[in-house]
């Protein structure tokens, strides 16, 4: 996909598409850390093994949203 | 003051029996867009009058996005897709832009101070508070963006299995040939499934409940007139979650239905040059 449009081009379709996945880029980082750490939480409050599912989940999530940013940028090329 | 601040609650209260507000209208919306395209697609004309040519004119310009973003056979097969998703949203959107429509309503006596209210038409200003609206716009329920969400994401996987295999799409989330971190990247890849049905549901439903509530407060706080602004700004609003919402689900459509292939950065190379050499042949045998 491409990002660049000339000067008196319309913006094409791809552009939009573009805009609407940097929309999409916050979320991509932010919701799976929260789903980890959520997750964590309650197999932390079931097992009474807090901190450690609670930890493992951050990691996780953190790995997923920073995987996900990463797919979706070079999604973009 | 000329009313009180209405009663503002996140979970919608049923209207009568398992029915909600939102479900309601989310029918009504169902009915409305089959009727209109109902009545276009029978009565169809050469020459388009001005419902049948705005209506062309919208099928043409998405059905056109799709093929420009997926290509020209994959976007065909989405189109539908996601043409009724951005309708369906789209309309679930604009129902808070019908001033005073949650104003209709049965009187709740559980609020503080309502235990006496009486009356269809509210006049006393100190029970103005007391309704459990019959109309709420779709988009500000959770419940309804969170199944468009599911849905978009299940359609995904469908054309995922269906136009990669089985053995693709399995792979995609338990890969062994790549190692253990084939297999981490694996699980990253189902956390990141889930993670977009939370963001494809939170995101509408946290613009929409937002732009209802702004709508209701400023009226509010400025009765009349303060809120004519807004509800430019929500029409602007509603528009664009509605494309959003419609062109990520093409997005991830499209990626959800190309294999892993495309990654390997040499053989893309490779298919490039052999691209070009076969463009420049052509062009050679046309001089």
């Amino acid at each position: 996909m491409s990002m660049r449009s000339g000067e008196d081009k319309p913006p094409s379709a791809n552009d939009w598409a573009g805009l609407v996945l940097v929309g999409q880029l916050g979320l991509t980082v932010a919701i799976p850390i929260l789903l980890g750490i959520g997750a964590g939480l309650f197999i932390d409050s079931k097992l009474r093994s807090s901190p450690i599912a609670t930890l493992i989940g951050l990691l996780l999530g953190l790995a997923a949203g920073v995987y996900g940013a990463y797919r979706l940028v070079t999604s973009l090329q | 003051m000329l009313w009180k601040l209405p009663n503002i609650v996140v979970p919608v209260e049923p209207i009568f029996g398992p029915i909600t507000s939102t479900l309601l209208l989310s029918v009504v919306d169902a009915i409305l867009i089959f009727v209109i395209f109902y009545l276009f697609s029978r009565r169809k004309k050469v020459l388009p009058g001005r419902v049948q040519g705005a209506l062309e004119w919208l099928v043409q310009s998405m059905l056109g996005l799709c093929q420009d973003v997926a290509g020209k056979e994959k976007g065909r097969r989405f189109f539908p897709w996601v043409f009724a998703i951005f309708l369906y949203v789209l309309l679930g959107n604009l129902w808070e832009i019908i001033p005073g429509i949650e104003t209709f309503g049965t009187i709740n006596h559980e609020l503080p101070g309502c235990a006496n209210a009486t009356g269809f038409f509210l006049a006393d200003k100190n029970l103005s508070n007391c309704i459990t609206p019959w109309f709420r716009p779709p988009s500000t329920d959770l419940n309804f963006t969170l199944a468009i969400a599911v849905i978009s994401v299940v359609v995904t996987q469908i054309y995922g299995w269906r136009m990669l295999g089985a053995r693709a799409q399995i792979g995609r989330y338990i890969s062994l040939r790549e190692g253990p971190i084939g297999l981490f990247v694996g699980l990253l890849e189902a956390i990141l499934e889930l993670a977009r049905i939370i963001s494809f549901g939170f995101r509408l439903f946290g613009n929409l409940f937002a732009g209802d509530t702004l709508l209701l407060v400023i009226s509010f706080l400025v009765p009349f007139v303060g809120a004519i602004p807004f509800y430019f700004l929500e029409i602007f609003v509603g528009f664009i979650q509605a494309f959003v919402f419609a062109m990520l689900t093409l997005i991830f459509l499209t990626l959800g239905t190309t294999s892993h292939g495309h990654e390997d950065p040499e053989e893309e190379h490779a298919a490039e040059v052999q691209h070009e050499k076969q463009a420049r042949l052509e062009h050679a045998l046309g001089d």
